[in-house]
């Protein structure tokens, strides 16, 4: 049975070499209930290394790392479901550092 | 020296690396005493490591529920879970220790579940008695609430998040800092200290499947080894047997079998049908501590009694859905809205890692080998011998955060300043290397090349192992480490470039990987999780610890018998 693929569309920034952020398109292979977690981390294993966002925990979104823009709504890529044609960008109204990664609000701030 | 290549140094009295509920306790203590503290951690204090995924068990021996618990009884049940290869100081300071340090940590904010003014404690497997504290359905969640509560009441502590640690800093023989990496900026960053506390974790990622998170690389236990100081029991990885493999969920923590059949109960069966595990532990079945439920589990798969998907299954439908509802509320819902409606079906299981009982050598105090530098939390080892206890981990966490801040805090007042900029040899080294990492070009992918180990680790050095199979992957990693040696990201911008910091993680994984095969090849018996089919036992002349500590050549490893005073 032939795999089905999906078409993911993230927003890549790469400070040393773009002027502005422009959004690519991946294909993906679709597995069940596939996390957009675990899409863009298939996505780095085999098309690009260098798609950069925050994760940490994997699975129940207790670390609250991975906030996106979601297809125009914001919410953690480990709550959303993989389907072809989603859109993924960083948080709206943020400093992009890199792809998804916004400057980190910092709670305690750096002494110093 | 590139003065825009480096942030402007840091001087603290004490430095934690790891902000989980370790590090956390620890800086929270040393903050108490006085100290000056800086904690660095690779996310943000609190939310980057295993402690906030912490499902259901810490235990503590109360007595609330049960009145004939006594902390005795739990250093008893610790070294028969650990069989018998535990640290005896520290499981006796544990089990001294955990009921007043989970109960002051419910005053910072943890709020655990009472019923009225006492703790309602609950079971759990190899403990004889009821004594596991929990908060609703995430205890790690509100463990994190209370220590951030009681953190920010310490306005003094510098919280460098998104700091990657990457080298301790050594004077003289003695820890005195550490070199870290600023994600955000790309920048180095001296940070000088009197002492300093490794409470980073495990190193889970060495496998494919696990139930932690991504960012335990092992970083804690490459830095230590590599400043000089002894790790011990590297070869006793805790698989967790009832990682959720299907259904696939949203949001669902992949622990949540275990955390109900402890509840409410829970069968294990293969894909006939049968409950296999009164086969593999006649005397507890279903209730077979880890090691030998991973086993089992294993056993059955691999002889080809699993699930199509290559998993077991777990029926927690027993109660009936009234009392399911009962007990666990709303997070039924979260549940079913994540996917899974474990009052209808049976889920499927498998082993997957989970915890490193072995880590960086400490003795009672929280002290390594090398002075200044402490450990605490799974980073250390030595508490949970061959095999840990469910629900041990929550609370070691508190009870040595707290004594390494204590310790690490007086030796600081005892200590001279570091010599201010001992060394930019340091800096240089580590520029040049971030120079190469970032340099463009083929190099392969860290995420790859961490997937490749991954397997490595998965056939050869799961649940069950043999010299064979141990003696192959280790031929295996030559090419491994080749491939990281090799490793350049695809952008030459440091601003943060995670690749960089995958691939700083790649070589902290292949050291810890080669430790981890050595030391589980040395090792001739089983004994709890580290399960030779080449060898029976526990053997008893085999009642030792493995240390490594570096040598010129290579890791050195060592027997020492346990230590029992």
């Amino acid at each position: 049975m032939p795999e089905e693929r999906i078409t993911i569309k993230v927003q890549r920034y790469d400070p040393g070499r773009h002027e502005e952020p422009r959004m690519e398109a991946y294909s993906v292979e679709k597995k069940e209930r596939m996390t957009l977690l675990e899409a863009l981390l298939n996505i780095k294993e085999t098309l690009e290394p260098g798609l950069s966002f925050i994760h940490a925990c994997k699975y129940d979104n207790s670390c609250k790392l991975c906030l996106a823009s979601i297809s125009g709504k914001v919410d953690y890529l480990c709550m959303v479901e993989a389907k072809d044609g989603i859109e993924v960008r960083p948080l709206p109204g943020r400093d992009v550092l890199r792809d998804l990664v916004v400057r980190p609000k910092k709670d305690y701030g750096y002494k110093g | 020296m590139e003065k825009n290549r480096c942030g402007e140094p840091i001087e603290c009295d004490v430095l934690v690396i790891g902000a989980g509920g370790a590090g956390m306790r620890a800086a929270i203590e040393a903050s108490r005493r006085g100290a000056k503290v800086a904690i660095a951690d690779k996310r943000t204090v609190g939310f980057g490591g295993a402690t906030v995924t912490g499902l259901y068990t810490a235990c503590a021996a109360l007595g609330h529920t049960d009145p004939e618990d006594n902390w005795e009884i739990h250093f008893d049940d610790t070294l028969k879970g650990g069989y018998y290869v535990n640290h005896h100081g520290l499981a006796r300071l544990f089990a001294q220790k955990a009921p007043e340090a989970m109960a002051e940590l419910d005053s910072f904010g943890a709020d655990f579940e009472r019923r009225g003014d006492k703790f309602d404690l609950r079971g759990a497997p190899g403990h004889s008695y009821r004594r596991s504290l929990f908060s609703d359905c995430a205890t790690g969640r509100a463990m994190i609430k209370g220590l951030i509560k009681e953190f920010k009441k310490h306005k003094g502590i510098w919280a460098l998040e998104y700091t990657l640690a990457l080298e301790l800093v050594l004077d003289s023989g003695r820890a005195c800092g550490a070199i870290c990496l600023d994600l955000v900026s790309g920048k180095l960053l001296r940070c000088l200290a009197r002492a300093v506390i490794i409470a980073t974790g495990g190193a889970t990622e060495l496998y494919p499947e696990t139930t932690a998170p991504s960012t335990l690389t092992g970083d804690g236990y490459a830095m230590a080894y590599k400043a000089g100081a002894e790790l011990r029991d590297m070869e006793f990885v805790q698989f967790f047997p009832v990682g959720l493999v299907h259904p696939r969920g949203f949001g669902i923590n992949p622990t949540i079998g275990a955390m109900m059949r402890y509840r409410t109960g829970g069968r294990l069966l293969n894909r006939f049908g049968e409950a296999f595990m009164p086969k593999y532990d006649p005397v507890r079945g279903d209730m077979a501590l880890r090691d030998v439920l991973a086993y089992g589990i294993t056993r059955e798969i691999m002889e080809g009694r699993g699930t199509p998907r290559g998993a077991v299954y777990l029926d927690l439908t027993g109660p009936g859905p009234g009392a399911l509802r009962k007990e666990y509320g709303s997070y039924l819902d979260i549940v079913k809205a994540g996917g899974i409606d474990v009052t209808k079906e049976p889920i499927e299981v498998r082993p997957m890692a989970h915890h490193f009982m072995g880590g960086i050598a400490i003795n009672d105090k929280c002290e390594t080998s090398l002075p200044g530098l402490y450990a605490a939390g799974e980073a250390a080892s030595g508490l949970h011998g061959a095999n840990r206890l469910a629900g041990n981990a929550l609370s070691e966490i508190i009870v040595f955060g707290a004594a390494a801040g204590a310790e690490a805090a007086n030796f600081a007042q005892m200590s001279p300043q570091p010599k201010k900029g001992a060394s930019s040899d340091e800096e240089r080294l580590w520029l040049s290397k971030l120079d190469y990492l970032l340099s463009g070009g083929d190099g392969g992918s860290p995420v790859e090349t961490r997937k490749e180990l991954q397997n490595v680790m998965k056939t050869f050095a799961g649940p069950i192992r043999d010299g064979a199979g141990l003696a192959q992957a280790l031929n295996l990693m030559p090419r491994i480490e080749g491939a990281t040696a090799e490793l350049r990201t695809s952008s030459k911008s440091p601003i943060f470039n995670m690749e960089a910091t995958e691939a700083l993680e790649m070589e902290n994984l292949s050291l810890m990987a080669k430790i981890v095969l050595q030391a589980a090849l040395i090792r001739e018996e089983r004994r709890g999780a580290h399960f030779r089919t080449d060898f029976s036992g526990p053997d008893p002349s085999w009642k030792k610890n493995i240390y490594v500590l570096k040598g010129s050549s290579g890791p050195l490893f060592e027997r020492r018998r346990v230590i029992e005073n």
